[in-house]
């Protein structure tokens, strides 16, 4: 049983993680299967930065689905979005000629970076305090993908991504759970 | 502008939305110039990128956690903090690491990290949770588009500048942290005085770059350097050519020789030459640049011979400086393709009669990914039946190294035909191979006896038995360029004498 406070740390510290391994895995697929060039990187870095600013704004319509269960909603597509980039890359490697196409399912996947910050902006009393959880499980992320790339290889590129995201999801669900125990009691 | 001196920072101002879009331009600026700047004088293998990413990354949270502590005032006086000192930038960097390097290269590295993770992104990343904060939770979607707006910007900024002198960077990432600091400040007098400061840094810095570099590479490479003849930050490495007293030139891809000494020059001789002298073949594709010494080898026994670099600026610097070794300009037969060498090669309907891999040694993943079974199957594909593949080992076979195994391993399971030789004087051993190769083992001794250079020489089967079940590189499985780059951030720290 986690409290609130721990749960909701939980949470961001472990989407911190979701999005440094789902980037590390982007960066590689792309470096081995399609092009080592910055193009390729810039496809990456441009769609993941362009996909973010967009979520930003998304994160505040009121009509999508709110609570764990939209949260759950955000992290599908943003993994069918990955799942697709990877299968692109792999159904057709070294094509560079279907980079904006990369560029759009990289865009979709980072946009659910975008929507996350938004929608638990308010979920601690600081925004310092939600980029800083945020940002050491995005750097425990980052060395998790580049390990698991470098020592696993390919089935950690489609497996790890969607690890994470069921570790956030779940971590997620619990902490409503207790938030909705706690006002019970 | 306010000229109120007490005025708050982080008010309902418009300047809160430059600041913050070039406290994200100066990230990315960051994350290329000076984590590029520190790579190259770490000596980047795959290793040091990492440790020096996670310490870039660590900055962040350093900044993110100062930014629910700072009042408005320590703001303001942490920018002017970090401004004046950014425009030591690199070079104070430099003139740390050659002065460390000199008593253990792994104190250089480990004060390099230590800016890396405290200095470089910290204040950067501290202004938007302070921005956002002082306004409100409602304002996060705003700001932080403004910011990643700017970190967008800085990335295009980094492709467009790549082929300029490296102290151009430098001059717009102390404008940039000026413009930052008067958006910031907001007082006229600080505006006046930062204008001054990066003026004077701007007018210093073509002298600053060049006698920072020169200090560095006396301390840590022994180089008397009297002139820095090229140095850039290409989108992928620092790369630096220099001319020594004595006259001779060095080209160093992140920090890294690749030619200058005699043995890379003897490189290019067993690498190219030898196969050149051999096959006598009639269409040459080198996948790497470097000196292009091989060019003026090929042309003359070839009809075409044409280059592969991913890095223009490589190739630039090699055009311009390697001029009378390599004949680029006055080779009529000769090309060149700036590209990812694995695309260039998937998406080629052309066969050649010699492919050449003339790229650094695979201390990395994005090199060893070229030296993997994967990318020798792609290279066997696009040769004639009776074409040749040549390789560096990056290591001598007999000594029974990790690379040189794997290297050999890779090249012994995909092609029939495979003469592995060690040339007298050469740190390296070279595998030529194919599926028929046009010549045999007895020319290669005899061809590598007429350079000065006779090589201990060994077919396939002499090859497999030293290297007994060595694994080769896979794209799949890069491990061995992250275990071989640590073997080499270990001996940062054990002291020159002892090694």
């Amino acid at each position: 049983m986690m409290n609130q406070g721990t749960a909701k740390t939980a949470y961001v510290f472990i989407m911190g993680i979701f999005f440094a391994v789902l980037q590390t895995c982007m960066f590689f697929s792309m470096e081995v299967f399609l092009t080592s060039a910055f193009a390729g990187f810039g496809a990456v870095t441009g769609g993941w930065l362009a996909g973010s600013a967009v979520g930003l704004f998304i994160g505040r319509a009121k009509f999508l689905p709110q609570g764990p269960k939209g949260d759950a909603v955000y992290l599908a597509v943003c993994l069918a979005a990955y799942y697709g980039f990877t299968a692109a890359v792999h159904a057709s490697p070294f094509n560079t000629s279907l980079l904006p196409v990369h560029f759009a399912l990289i865009a979709i996947s980072g946009s659910t970076a975008g929507v996350f910050f938004t929608r638990n902006r308010e979920l601690f009393p600081s925004a310092s305090r939600l980029y800083y959880v945020e940002n050491n499980g995005f750097i425990l992320g980052w060395i998790i993908g580049f390990s698991g790339y470098v020592f696993i290889g390919g089935t950690f590129v489609m497996t790890g991504p969607f690890i994470a995201a069921f570790a956030a999801i779940a971590t997620r669900i619990m902490g409503a759970r207790e938030c909705s125990s706690a006002s019970q009691a | 502008m306010q000229s109120n001196p007490g005025a708050a920072v982080g008010g309902h101002d418009v300047w809160d939305y430059p600041a913050l879009f070039l406290a994200g331009f100066l990230i990315a600026l960051a994350q290329y110039f000076l984590l590029q700047e520190v790579t190259a004088l770490s000596s980047g293998t795959e290793v040091v990128v990492l440790l020096v990413t996670i310490a870039y990354f660590t900055g962040f949270s350093l900044g993110y956690k100062i930014a629910g502590k700072v009042s408005d005032r320590a703001v303001k006086r942490l920018t002017a903090l970090f401004f004046v000192m950014s425009l030591t930038f690199p070079f104070s960097l430099r003139i740390v690491a050659g002065a460390l390097a000199e008593i253990l290269p792994g104190l250089a590295l480990l004060a390099l990290l230590f800016l890396a993770a405290f200095v470089f992104v910290s204040y950067f990343s501290m202004l938007l949770p302070v921005y956002i904060d002082k306004r409100g939770g409602a304002s996060l979607p705003n700001l932080y588009a403004v910011e990643l707006c700017g970190t967008a910007f800085g990335f295009a900024a980094v492709f467009m500048v790549g082929a300029a002198p490296a102290w151009v960077m430098s001059i717009i990432y102390h404008l940039a942290f000026g413009l930052l600091a008067v958006a910031v400040l907001r007082q006229k007098v600080a505006a006046a005085m930062v204008a001054a400061m990066v003026a004077i840094s701007a007018f210093l810095a073509p002298y600053s770059d060049a006698a920072s570099l020169a200090y560095f590479y006396s301390r840590a490479k022994w180089l008397d350097v009297s002139q820095t003849m090229y140095s850039v930050y290409s989108p992928y490495q620092k790369v630096d050519i220099f001319k020594t007293e004595d006259g001779k030139r060095y080209l160093y891809l992140n920090g890294i020789l690749f030619f200058g000494s005699g043995s890379l020059s003897l490189f290019n001789l067993f690498l190219t030459r030898l196969p050149v002298d051999a096959a006598k073949p009639k269409n040459v594709l080198v996948l790497g640049s470097g000196s292009m010494q091989y060019i003026s080898y090929a042309a003359k026994h070839s009809e075409k011979v044409t280059t592969v670099e991913l890095d223009g600026a490589v190739l630039r610097g090699s055009m311009e400086h390697f001029a009378d070794l390599n004949m680029a300009r006055d080779t009529p037969n000769w090309r060149y393709f700036v590209d990812d060498g694995k695309k260039f090669l998937a998406a080629s309907n052309e066969k050649f009669d010699l492919i050449a891999l003339d790229i650094p040694a695979p201390f990395t993943i994005q090199t060893g990914l070229m030296y993997s079974e994967d990318f020798m199957r792609l290279a066997k594909e696009k040769l004639t039946p009776n074409g040749v593949f040549s390789i560096s080992l990056c290591g001598k076979i007999e000594s029974g190294g990790l690379i040189a195994n794997a290297v050999a391993a890779g090249v012994l399971n995909t092609f029939g035909d495979v003469i592995i030789h060690t040339p007298d004087k050469s740190p390296y051993s070279f595998a030529i191979a194919g599926e028929k190769l046009p010549f045999t083992k007895e020319d290669v001794e005899r061809l590598s006896a007429s350079y000065n250079a006779p090589s201990a020489t060994y077919n396939k089967e002499q090859a497999l038995a030293m290297i007994k079940d060595t694994k080769p590189m896979r794209w799949d499985n890069p491990s061995l360029p992250v275990k071989a780059s640590f073997q080499q951030t270990k001996k940062k720290f054990v002291p020159r004498g002892s090694r």
